[in-house]
């Protein structure tokens, strides 16, 4: 923590070599939070970009109590939906208003697969699934929380998060089953 | 917090995950953050000799008349008033001044003697005539020493001899050496090329040089140098009045015969203390020649003695048309130690030349140009002195010349020490007031600036 207050402290003296030695530190993490959120890389790294000129940016805002790999994680965050809302290609993936409710499933299957693996299943689900599974299952935020944030009730968070954990299992049984890759999910 | 094992695995899996992004995305992060100033140490440095030398002008400039007064308080006349007791008498002799030129003397046996400056040596031949002496307190001479004839003699002469031992073995670094003569120590460098790495060390006489194989072969990239320098050292100057003309003449067209009384002699200037500090800036031109310049504040000066200090304004004639006026002016005569200062800015143009390319020891010579920020030096006619601004020529041009050489120790790489003397071939003053030619002969001390 010392040190990242030191490195944040010669960020702010805009020392070039202390902003880069900051980015090194969690780019590779925040990237991979980007792109749990897109459907490609070249997103991803566009998310990421943005969102270290809005981490820069607001450095003076950091209060050294917390723990700045967290920070940063939660702007990245705010960056990857704000991403997803202007653009065109994620838009219609994320119109939660028509789907169906649906409960919980009670399965709870356990996981062997990789990181990878997971994440690719995961970047299969139409993005509105994908941007609410990963908000609440990977960075644990509650339903109110995902309701506020993305502008729905969080009835709408709880029936979409379900939809999309019932699909991600679906899909990890066919794969343990056949080994074989789920067809990307049309939306009824 | 996730309840199920799912969510946790979930999680656990997810937040691992680290992909290397491409570095385009830092370079445009980069783009977008505002320029990093870099800190310009350099025009700091510059700033802060810059202002280094203004202080010591200005400290030196705010004692404008350069007078050195030691116990001898009651010479000035900064009330007015002069006091001082008769011998003959025992009496107390007051001396009152008024707004004008005129002098009162008052004398408590009876009398006062009014008069122009023309005047006071009247009342001199009167008060010696009459054996009535006024005593004053003389003053302690700053540097008695430089009264000495003999010394006097060697510092006007300033004939400095600069003797520097020649290496006995020169080595020339194109011929290969008898192995038997010198025994170099080859460090190899593990990991790397031999060829490029491999180090000589061969101690020479007057140098310890160190190359690396790669920066035998290929001469490394001459640069400018820069640095600071300061010297110190004793300066004098070589003077002879105006030429012609009366001494005391209150008003241009009434010139009186100057008539100064034995005991009124004043002294010729003698050496003083001189220093100078500055930046200088230097390049290699080949193996022997160098390129010196830079730009420095020099600090010249002479002592002498003269008498009293008149603080009354005064018009005075060197010839028909060379008139000066000043606000207060000295007369003929030794109770007063002056300092006679020049305040120069100086750009040399000074070439070095080494005996040989492996030499330590170099010697420089070549012009310089001065400006002349300041000076109270006197211009006397016989037997008044005077400083004014108007006597003086502003831009002065000096020859220089002096050895130094290489201080050899690793710590001190880089830096030079040597001494240079430094004769002002153009007159200080302007003809009409006389003629002065400042000289000096200093020790300095070079440092470059680490790179």
């Amino acid at each position: 923590m010392e040190l990242d207050a030191r490195l944040v402290k010669e960020c702010l003296k805009n020392n070039r070599a202390a902003q880069k030695q900051l980015y090194e530190c969690y780019a590779a993490t925040m990237l991979g939070v980007c792109f749990r959120y897109t459907k490609s890389m070249a997103d991803a790294e566009d998310v990421l970009q943005e969102g270290f000129v809005r981490v820069f940016k607001n450095l003076h805002q950091f209060r050294a109590e917390g723990e700045l790999g967290a920070w940063i994680r939660r702007i990245m965050v705010t960056t990857a939906l704000n991403y997803l809302k202007r653009n065109a290609r994620y838009q219609h993936d994320l119109a939660f208003d028509k789907l169906e409710m649906h409960p919980v499933t009670g399965e709870d299957p356990a996981i062997t697969l990789s990181t990878k693996e997971l994440t690719s299943l995961v970047q299969q689900l139409p993005s509105g699934y994908q941007t609410i599974f990963n908000l609440h299952a990977v960075e644990g935020y509650s339903h109110v929380e995902i309701g506020a944030m993305l502008g729905i009730s969080d009835g709408t968070s709880r029936s979409q998060y379900a939809r999309a954990r019932a699909l991600v299992i679906t899909w990890i049984k066919k794969y343990y089953s056949d080994n074989s890759k789920p067809q990307a999910y049309a939306q009824q | 917090m996730h309840n199920s094992e799912f969510e946790k695995t979930v999680q656990e899996k997810m937040v691992a995950l680290q992909l290397a992004p491409v570095d385009s995305v830092w370079e445009k992060v980069e783009a977008s953050l505002p320029a990093e100033r870099k800190p310009r140490r350099f025009l700091f440095i510059l700033l802060a000799a810059a202002l280094l030398l203004f202080l010591f002008f200005a400290w030196n400039l705010f004692y404008k008349n350069g007078h050195t007064v030691k116990n001898s308080r009651d010479n000035t006349v900064a009330s007015k008033k002069i006091t001082g007791t008769d011998n003959n008498t025992g009496a107390a002799v007051s001396k009152q001044q008024t707004t004008s030129d005129n002098i009162s003397v008052q004398s408590n046996t009876g009398g006062s003697i009014d008069g122009s400056v023309t005047a006071v040596n009247a009342i001199h031949k009167t008060a010696k005539a009459s054996r009535t002496s006024v005593k004053m307190k003389n003053a302690v001479a700053e540097e008695a020493d430089a009264a000495n004839p003999a010394q006097k003699e060697k510092y006007a002469n300033a004939a400095l001899k600069v003797t520097v031992k020649q290496p006995e073995a020169e080595e020339d670094e194109t011929t290969a050496a008898a192995p038997a003569q010198k025994k170099p120590i080859s460090l190899t460098d593990t990991g790397s090329k031999k060829d490029s790495t491999a180090v000589t060390i061969s101690k020479k006489k007057d140098s310890l040089e160190i190359k690396t194989a790669a920066e035998k072969k290929q001469p490394s990239k001459k640069k400018w140098i820069t640095g600071i320098e300061a010297g110190a050292g004793i300066s004098s100057v070589k003077s002879k009045p105006a030429n012609g003309g009366p001494a005391f003449s209150s008003s241009v067209g009434t010139p009186v015969a100057p008539q100064p009384s034995a005991s009124a002699q004043s002294s010729k200037p003698s050496a003083a203390f001189a220093w100078g500090a500055g930046l200088y800036v230097q390049k290699e031109l080949n193996a022997r020649f160098t390129f010196h310049t830079g730009l420095r504040y020099q600090y010249l000066a002479t002592s002498m003695k003269v008498g009293k200090y008149i603080d009354s304004s005064i018009r005075l004639g060197f010839n028909t048309t060379a008139v000066l006026a000043a606000g207060n002016y000295y007369l003929a005569g030794n109770s007063t130690v002056y300092k006679n200062k020049f305040h120069l800015l100086e750009l040399p143009l000074l070439l070095q030349y080494k005996p040989s390319a492996a030499s330590a020891v170099y010697f420089e010579g070549g012009p310089s140009v001065s400006w002349l920020l300041h000076s109270n030096a006197l211009v006397y006619s016989n037997s008044t002195y005077i400083t004014s601004n108007d006597a003086y020529n502003k831009l002065l041009f000096s020859f220089n010349a002096g050895a130094g050489m290489k201080l050899p120790l690793r710590k001190t790489a880089g830096m030079e020490a040597g001494i240079r003397t430094a004769y002002m071939f153009s007159t200080a003053t302007k003809p009409a007031y006389g003629v002065q030619h400042p000289f000096s002969a200093k020790l300095y001390l070079r440092v470059p600036f680490k790179k």
